[in-house]
């Protein structure tokens, strides 16, 4: 400082000066992580294990229902026989329901697309009086106009072959979104978009730290100019390029899902500093690779256990799943779903952030905590 | 000029005193062989005159700086080899200089200097993982030597290589030792603390019990005309050589 103000230099000089100098070295240290991080093989089998799963996750049901019939959701309004006719049909598989509003449920929770119709009241004096009639056919929002088309074709087709009549399904304007508790690929999306980031973070975060801890290269960092928080906020900034790099191949493939584009960026970030922050926590307490195996998997378990029980909180006792919904992972799998969902109004995604940004908040502060303790 | 000042450091691990208020001075310029026996406090002074580890008692300064109260403005001037190899083996050895180098705002051009000072430059690109003992040692040294510090700690830096190697390094020291670089010096060797040493200091159970030049310790402590500094070692440290743990003084 003395040296500083001889040379007539002011205290916000020698600040920026810091500043810039302490930027320098986060940057150097996360470039190196990033870089060496490709290396590793504990990182690569962690990044290929979570692009495994979610092309398991992604993939799966659309085997699963290859060369199934199409299926159709059906509100009749009047009683058809339409309906009677359309169930021996081979090509499609109908499923009724009693009112409008469930069908509309039902087309929106979808992992691939499905045709609702609403057959209306008139429909059977319409058909008897010679004249075309007109069925309202809805569709999940996120259908590619492709398997729209080809959807209300076959259908068409099918009902024009059953009735000996030719009918019209409009779905211009009829795109159904989910709701925050549908099923279907928004709910997949959703837990990989939390799975991802959790997992990431827990698993690729605390292994930079041992690594530096157990090749004992730390020490050298830390007579170099680095602080030991320089090296923290390093780790964070490398588990957070790759916890966000995943969740923007997440995003890659299915943009098409997303109804509130800022909403779920906001809650992957804040959900990957969530994950990041954990991992931080776990790399700074724990010191061998052996004992990070063990408390990483238990904490892993501990936080996505919360995010699946949460899925199927309709079955749980209440205090249960109201308890569930106190786990971080699984109050953000809550915001994305809403992210992914439409009609919703966004205040309700006001708690499930303010608490992923608290206990981050909480985490980082334990963190500086215990990374001050062992500093010395 | 005195590079570093030590008065009375002391630094307790859950109770036990590993370094008991030792106190001396190391001219600029000149190298300080600092030598004792395993868990004499040796490595622990020089955690506390690198800043990585915070006294207990007593105050230090090199190169002018309070090794706690200005720990960052000590860190670019001091380089330190470490008595494992701590490196990214992952990395090529040029990979790893250039790490350092942007940590510490030092030019690229600096590293192809340093990698051709310890003799690396054809194997520069090759990983780490693939280097032999003395190759990685002599990385570890170049890394040291990176943002020309004006002080250099050396912990064992001779230890587990072959006499080749560690004749190699010896001259790398007693070359920065001629460019005015001020070394501190860990060692079991004695011969290597003789040969380059302008001083020694001899510690045992964390105090300083001999501290002069090599020939004087051994003019003083020798038993005979033909002392080496092995000998004057072991007689001010060696209490416990004789058979059955007893007291061989």
């Amino acid at each position: 400082m003395a040296v500083e103000a001889r040379r007539g230099r002011s205290p916000a000089h020698t600040a920026r000066r810091g500043l810039g100098e302490g930027l320098r070295v986060v940057w150097a240290i996360t470039a190196k992580d990033i870089l060496d991080a490709l290396r590793n093989k504990n990182t690569l089998v962690t990044m290929i294990s979570v692009l495994f799963v979610m092309a398991y996750l992604r993939v799966m049901p659309v085997l699963m229902r290859a060369g199934d019939p199409i299926r159709v959701r059906i509100y009749d309004a009047g009683a058809a026989s339409l309906v009677t006719a359309l169930e021996s049909s081979t090509r499609v598989n109908v499923r009724t329901h009693d009112s409008q509003q469930e069908m509309e449920e039902r087309v929106g929770s979808v992992d691939v697309p499905e045709l609702g119709l609403v057959i209306p009241a008139d429909f059977e004096q319409v058909l008897s009086s010679g004249g075309t009639p007109t069925l309202e056919g809805y569709v999940v929002h996120w259908a590619s106009d492709a398997d729209v088309e080809e959807l209300r074709l076959t259908v068409e087709q099918e009902i024009a072959e059953r009735l000996g009549r030719p009918v019209r399904i409009d779905v211009q304007s009829r795109r159904v979104y989910p709701q925050p508790d549908s099923t279907g690929r928004p709910l997949i999306t959703s837990l990989i978009l939390v799975v991802t980031v959790t997992w990431i973070g827990l698993a690729v975060v605390p292994h930079l730290m041992i690594e530096e801890k157990e090749t004992r290269t730390l020490e050298a960092l830390l007579v170099s100019p680095a602080t030991s928080g320089q090296v923290v906020i390093a780790k964070a900034l490398t588990g957070l390029f790759y916890c966000l790099t995943a969740a923007a191949v997440v995003f890659a493939v299915s943009w098409v899902l997303i109804t509130h584009w800022g909403l779920a960026i906001l809650a992957t970030v804040l959900g990957s500093l969530f994950g990041v922050s954990a991992g931080l926590l776990l790399g700074s307490l724990v010191k061998l690779r052996q004992q990070l195996t063990v408390w990483g998997l238990a904490l892993t378990c501990v936080l996505l256990w919360p995010v699946f029980l949460s899925v199927m909180a309709e079955l749980l006792p209440d205090p249960l799943a109201a308890a569930v919904w106190w786990a971080p992972p699984a109050a953000l799998a809550g915001v994305l779903r809403i992210a992914l969902a439409g009609g919703v109004s966004l205040a309700h995604t006001v708690p499930g952030l303010a608490l992923v940004s608290a206990c981050t908040a909480l985490l980082l502060a334990a963190v500086t905590w215990v990374v001050r303790r062992s500093d010395r | 000029m005195e590079a570093i000042q030590v008065q009375n450091l002391t630094r307790d691990y859950n109770g036990l005193r590993a370094v008991d208020g030792i106190s001396f001075a190391v001219e600029t310029g000149e190298v300080f062989g600092f030598l004792g026996p395993n868990g004499a406090g040796k490595t622990t002074t020089i955690g506390m005159l690198t800043g990585r580890l915070r006294p207990t008692a007593g105050q230090a300064w090199v190169v002018g700086c309070d090794v706690v109260e200005q720990r960052q403005q000590l860190k670019p001037q001091i380089g330190v080899v470490f008595e494992y190899q701590n490196i990214y083996e992952r990395m090529s050895a040029r990979g790893n200089l250039r790490f350092y180098a942007r940590l510490y705002g030092v030019e690229k051009a600096r590293v192809e200097q340093v990698l051709a000072h310890v003799g690396l430059t054809d194997r520069a690109g090759d990983r780490v993982k693939k280097y032999s003992n003395g190759m990685k040692q002599r990385l570890i040294i170049a890394r040291a030597l990176l943002h020309r510090p004006k002080v250099l700690f050396l912990d064992e830096p001779t230890r587990g290589l072959d006499p080749n190697v560690a004749r190699e390094i010896r001259a790398i020291v007693a070359d920065l030792a001629n460019q005015g670089v001020t070394v501190f010096l860990t060692t079991h060797y004695m011969e290597e603390a003789d040969q380059l040493s302008d001083r020694v200091a001899i510690i045992d159970q964390g105090r300083i019990v001999a501290l002069d030049t090599p020939q004087r310790l051994k003019d003083e402590y020798g038993e005979h005309e033909r002392a080496t500094l092995e000998d004057v070692f072991v007689r001010l440290t060696g209490r416990y050589l004789g058979r059955g743990g007893q007291e061989w003084q």
